[in-house]
């Protein structure tokens, strides 16, 4: 039994301009130790299904309609909040973007770590501080027992987001979705984060759900690699497959557009056209419009993901044969 | 070596602490903060030791010195029943801050909960914020003084009427920073790590929108020292043996001509305490200022 299995999910959020779908139908599973990559562009709908598995959808204005999502065997939507809670920070945790907004700058280091750690554990006040030094130890945080006196704004980037980890980390959880977490640091700071992040999830033998727009960081840090387009997944395979056999035209797409040392050219080859506006879906296939693949058949319908390979599944329909697939539409 | 450093920190004591601290260390160099703040001190040390400031007590009659003008004798003369004029104003200061610093408690609560309710919870903002603007749709010292004619004249019901008054402005100003506040990330992160809406509240959206509040409420407590004036003078106030500001004001109005000074100096205490209120939220304003922070930081 896979630790997270997601079938279905449509989350949706409701404004004056109308109701929108920021994620449909998406399905996928998770392995106790699996780290897995979400990768899409801003709007694809990989924060949403983040926070829909953590129950973190502010409602209003969002809602989850349909799916389920299943932990550890224990459905998650249909827990109470009180439930939900216990969860949260425990079994799964979650760090964030932006390490300059994601710690309180009034408490120090030390009180955010404990006060995760406390919440969740009976545990004495000396008891919890031992533990958040051991944990900003394991961070990498030189002279740790000092920085736990020290307040947000007296750390560094990649020191905030290293105390982030901490802090997610801090009560031992089975899953961390992990939102961009090298977007806002230096490139150099980028690579030390996500090699610890992979240390720690071998030690600690927990499952990641590492969201990124950066195919390079899903090439060296993910097992498997999920790609979603304006609220859909395209395509779901192994790393190795997504890099060597790209099979939807959107992921083929990508790795075009990032510049490679062994080519000499003089321009990328970007995607023409923008994500849709969610209130405007084309018709059919999502990508079609920015397709160059596309046909008249990919406005008829949603592609099912297809199989391609082990393991290996994307959906365009130009991987199937294109007058069953009419058939299909016209049924 | 490292964990020298270590005790070092440690061992830093709050005193230390607090010299570093950023905000006051800006305090420090404000100028018209410190001007704000000596005017405010000396009110406050009036009002603290007045039994030991003032001559005599505030409600002694001396008929021979009636009227007296103001000489080595009575520094500020004395009023039509010959009261030292200097003893009724230093205790006058008494309850005037009373006043004031019960209101600023009152809206500072008040204010907060609905505020903090109305930012927080989005179905409660629509309901609470339009009763919060129907209460400031009224000029606040008419408001202020229909609340204290109808529940009558007294100290209580001065600080009631004040505190209804002043409660929504408060309330407006938290709600907009809880609004900010809300939607930072680490809201966000406390909540994924499990924290109650409770928690969220009190320890991470409440102490980051305190600044503007605590701006408002030196403000507020400049406007409730006057306001305590303006309805003592219109005898809805504290009645009278006991000395206010205000009320010392409205008895020497009748003999303004002849004896000038009876008005002159509760007037010139209340100017300085709204004043130096006024410079004090000014500095303390500044030194909150989180742009200003970063240009230092």
């Amino acid at each position: 039994m896979p630790l997270l299995a997601v079938r279905n999910l449509r989350t949706e959020f409701s404004g004056d301009d109308g109701t929108f779908a920021a994620v449909e139908d998406v399905s996928f599973d998770l392995e106790a130790g699996e780290v897995i990559g979400i990768v899409g562009e801003s709007g694809s709908g990989k924060s949403v299904t983040a926070l829909s598995i953590l129950g973190l959808i502010p409602d209003p204005p969002g809602r989850i309609t349909k799916g389920s999502i299943t932990f550890d065997g224990q459905d998650l939507l249909g827990l109470s909040e009180r439930r939900m809670r216990r969860i949260r920070g425990a079994d799964i945790a979650m760090i964030f973007q932006e390490p300059m907004t994601s710690l309180n700058p009034v408490f120090t280091i030390g009180d955010q770590i404990t006060e995760t750690i406390r919440f969740h554990e009976r545990i004495g006040r000396r008891a919890a501080r031992d533990r958040a030094i051991e944990m900003l130890d394991r961070v990498g945080i030189a002279l740790p027992a000092q920085r736990l006196d020290e307040y947000p704004h007296q750390l560094s980037g990649g020191m905030r987001q290293r105390a982030m980890i901490a802090i997610a980390l801090s009560c031992n959880p089975r899953l961390l979705l992990a939102d961009e977490p090298t977007t806002a640091l230096d490139v150099t700071i980028q690579a030390q984060i996500l090699d610890l992040l992979r240390e720690l999830q071998e030690e600690l033998r927990m499952a990641v759900v590492l969201i990124t727009h950066d195919l390079g960081v899903v090439a060296q840090h993910v097992d498997r690699v999920m790609v979603m387009y304006a609220g859909r997944v395209v395509e779901e395979a192994s790393v190795m497959d997504a890099f060597a056999r790209p099979s939807h035209p959107y992921t083929q797409g990508l790795l075009r557009s990032i510049p490679s040392l062994d080519e000499e050219r003089e321009r990328l080859d970007a995607i023409p056209g923008m994500v849709p506006s969610p209130f405007a879906l084309p018709p059919g296939c999502r990508f079609a419009p920015r397709c160059i693949h596309a046909r008249d058949a990919c406005a008829a319908m949603h592609p099912p993901l297809i199989e391609v390979g082990e393991a290996h599944r994307a959906a365009c329909i130009g991987l199937v044969d294109y007058d069953l697939a009419r058939l299909a539409a016209t049924a | 070596m490292a964990t020298e450093a270590v005790a070092v920190a440690r061992d830093e004591g709050w005193l230390a602490r607090l010299r570093r601290n950023r905000v006051l260390r800006r305090l420090r160099q404000h100028k018209l903060f410190l001007t704000g703040f000596a005017l405010f001190a000396v009110v406050l040390v009036m009002a603290v030791f007045a039994p030991l400031i003032a001559p005599l007590p505030p409600d002694e009659i001396q008929f021979r010195h009636r009227f007296e003008p103001p000489s080595l004798a009575f520094p500020m003369g004395t009023d039509n029943f010959g009261r030292d004029l200097l003893s009724r104003v230093v205790y006058g200061a008494r309850l005037s801050l009373e006043i004031g610093f019960t209101v600023v408690l009152l809206t500072g609560i008040f204010g907060t909960a609905i505020g903090a309710a109305a930012g927080y919870y989005r179905k409660l903002d629509n309901p609470l914020m339009r009763v919060m603007d129907a209460l400031m749709a009224f000029p606040a010292i008419l408001l202020a003084v229909a609340i204290a004619a109808a529940l009558g004249a007294s100290a209580v019901n001065a600080v009631i009427a004040l505190a209804a008054v002043y409660t929504p402005r408060t309330a407006r100003i938290v709600r907009a920073s809880v609004l900010v506040v809300r939607e930072m990330e680490y809201v966000q992160a406390a909540r994924a790590c499990g924290a109650t809406n409770w928690r969220i509240m009190r320890r991470h959206i409440l102490p980051n929108s305190m600044a503007p509040l605590i701006v408002q409420l030196t403000f507020i407590f400049a406007y409730a020292v006057l306001a305590e004036a303006i309805l003592s003078f219109l005898g809805v106030g504290p009645e009278p043996p006991t000395p206010t500001w205000g009320n010392i004001v409205a008895e020497g109005r009748q003999y303004i001509r002849e004896a000038p000074w009876i008005t002159l100096f509760p007037g010139l205490a209340i100017a300085m305490t709204v004043l130096g209120l006024n410079l004090l939220g000014d500095g303390l304003r500044d030194a909150l200022d989180p742009r200003m922070r970063v240009q230092q930081g």
